[in-house]
Parts: C-alpha cells; sequence; structure tokens
C-alpha cells in the first residue's frame, strides 16, 4: 500500500493475511473493515509456519496510518477490538 | 464447394473477434482473452470473462480517467478453483491492472478470481477506486497497492481465500 489511501467497508476473510499495510506505506485510513479467519484454518494447519494475521501494519509508528472501527481477531501493530464490540458504520454516516 | 468457402469465411471472422488487437477500444467484453486487452475508453463486461494471458495482466488501462464495470460478470484466471494458487505466485499475471493510469476506477458487482498475481492490481496510480468487487483464489492479494499508488479508495469489496502462506499478502 501506497500513500493517502482509504480502505473501507471491506471483507477479508479465508486469506493469507486479510489487510497488509506495507512497510513505506504513510497516511493511509484502514476503517470498518471486517477481516476474520485469515488465514484459513486449512492453511494454518498444514502450513504451521505460514503466519498470516487480520490485519497487519508493517510500518513505522510514524507513518501516520490510523486504523478505527475494524471488526479482527488476529492484529500485528493495530488494536483489534473482538468482534462483538465493534460497531459497522451506518449508512450515510 | 462454395459452403467450404462460407465456413472458411466464418472460422476466420470468429478468429479476428477473439484475437483482437492489444490497443483496442473495449466498451462491451466478454469471451475469452488471450493477449492483454488494453482499456481506452470507459468499459464494461457484458459476459463472463475467461484469460488465457501469460506472463501478463489480462486487462489493463491504457488511459486515464476511464472505469471498467463488472456488471455482474466475472473475469476468471487459469488457477485451480479448488486449490487456488497452487503454492507459486507470478506478480507479473493480475487480472486487472491500472497500469500507471491515473485516475480509473473498478467498479462491482462483479468477481475477479484464479490469478497467479494479484486480483486487481494498483500500479504507480494517482487516483483511483474499487468498489464492490470480489475477489477470490488469487495467489497474490485480492487487492493490492502498489507503494508508487497514491489517493486510492477500496470500498465495500469482499476478498476470500487469497495469497499464498509464503508471500506477504492476502485480501488486501
Amino acid at each position: 500500500m501506497g500513500s493517502n489511501n482509504i480502505v473501507e467497508a471491506n471483507t477479508a476473510v479465508g486469506n493469507s493475511n486479510g489487510i497488509v499495510v506495507f512497510p513505506a506505506a504513510s497516511n493511509n485510513a484502514v476503517r470498518q473493515n471486517l477481516a476474520v479467519g485469515n488465514p484459513p484454518i486449512q492453511q494454518s494447519t498444514s502450513v504451521p509456519n505460514g503466519g498470516g494475521v487480520d490485519i497487519w501494519d508493517q510500518s513505522p509508528p510514524g507513518n501516520n496510518n490510523t486504523f478505527a472501527g475494524n471488526q479482527c481477531l488476529t492484529a500485528v501493530n493495530t488494536s483489534c477490538p473482538a468482534v462483538s464490540s465493534a460497531t459497522p458504520r451506518k449508512p450515510g454516516t | 464447394m462454395k459452403r467450404r468457402r462460407v465456413l472458411a469465411v466464418l472460422v476466420l471472422a470468429a478468429g479476428t473477434l477473439f484475437l483482437r488487437p492489444a490497443t483496442a477500444a473495449a466498451e462491451d467484453i466478454s469471451g475469452i482473452i488471450v493477449r492483454t486487452l488494453m482499456l481506452s475508453e470507459n468499459s464494461r463486461l457484458v459476459g463472463d470473462v475467461i484469460c488465457r494471458v501469460t506472463g501478463a495482466p489480462c486487462i489493463a488501462f491504457g488511459v486515464p480517467d476511464i472505469a471498467l464495470n463488472l456488471n455482474g460478470f466475472s473475469i476468471t484466471g487459469s488457477n485451480d478453483a479448488a486449490t487456488g494458487c497452487k503454492g507459486t505466485s507470478l506478480g507479473t499475471e493480475p487480472g486487472v491492472s491500472t497500469n500507471g493510469q491515473g485516475n480509473v476506477g473498478i467498479r462491482g458487482p462483479g468477481t475477479i478470481q484464479r490469478f497467479q498475481g494479484d486480483g486487481i492490481l494498483f500500479i504507480a496510480t494517482i487516483k483511483g477506486w474499487v468498489q464492490g468487487v470480489t475477489t477470490t483464489t488469487n495467489c497474490m492479494s485480492g487487492i493490492r497497492i502498489n507503494p508508487t499508488s497514491s489517493a486510492i479508495s477500496v470500498e465495500s469489496n469482499v476478498a476470500v481465500r487469497n495469497g499464498a502462506a509464503s508471500a506477504a499478502c492476502g485480501g488486501i
């Protein structure tokens, strides 16, 4: 991911990773997405060293990438609220 | 004899349709693509597309300020539906590449699947968008924004079973 992008209201399920922000990325907004089950259980058991998470921020803290309102279960370098407590965006807001 | 001549003309005409020039305008798209289809105007699918392109994008934007409407249809590469990536990815084979063009977009609903590279690749693109598209069983990311791209909006898409265990890519 480059700079100044918006990733919003997407669903990512069963991928090797859900949403990945690459190291050089800056000023991106990742919000109100649903990312769960990344990687799929079949891959986790058959390729135990494959890694993979629902949301992975690979950029340094100063790059100003923001994560808000995402529903996920596993994450690296960003918070991952429990699925049940996240509130989906209302249309038009 | 006359019947054979008519048949030969029909075969040649059909071949011309499938092996269209790489720079042809493409307003309505369907059927089999064997070479990269370069979009030069707003385009839409009017039927499912099967891609037989190797080592290059299936569909690429050739000019800025245009959009591709999937119109409810699919673009399908050559990967296996059940096993997806087969463990090998090839970055030069995305389903749709923005190809350095600015202000371009892909609109769903529709599916982009089974490509050896990314489903959708934003590369060297300033301003762009993808909305309402389903990407699945692509070897790299479902939707990838290359570091040379910026001001891209990725909204309301679904990414399922993209990526390989060995690569740090995935849904988006």
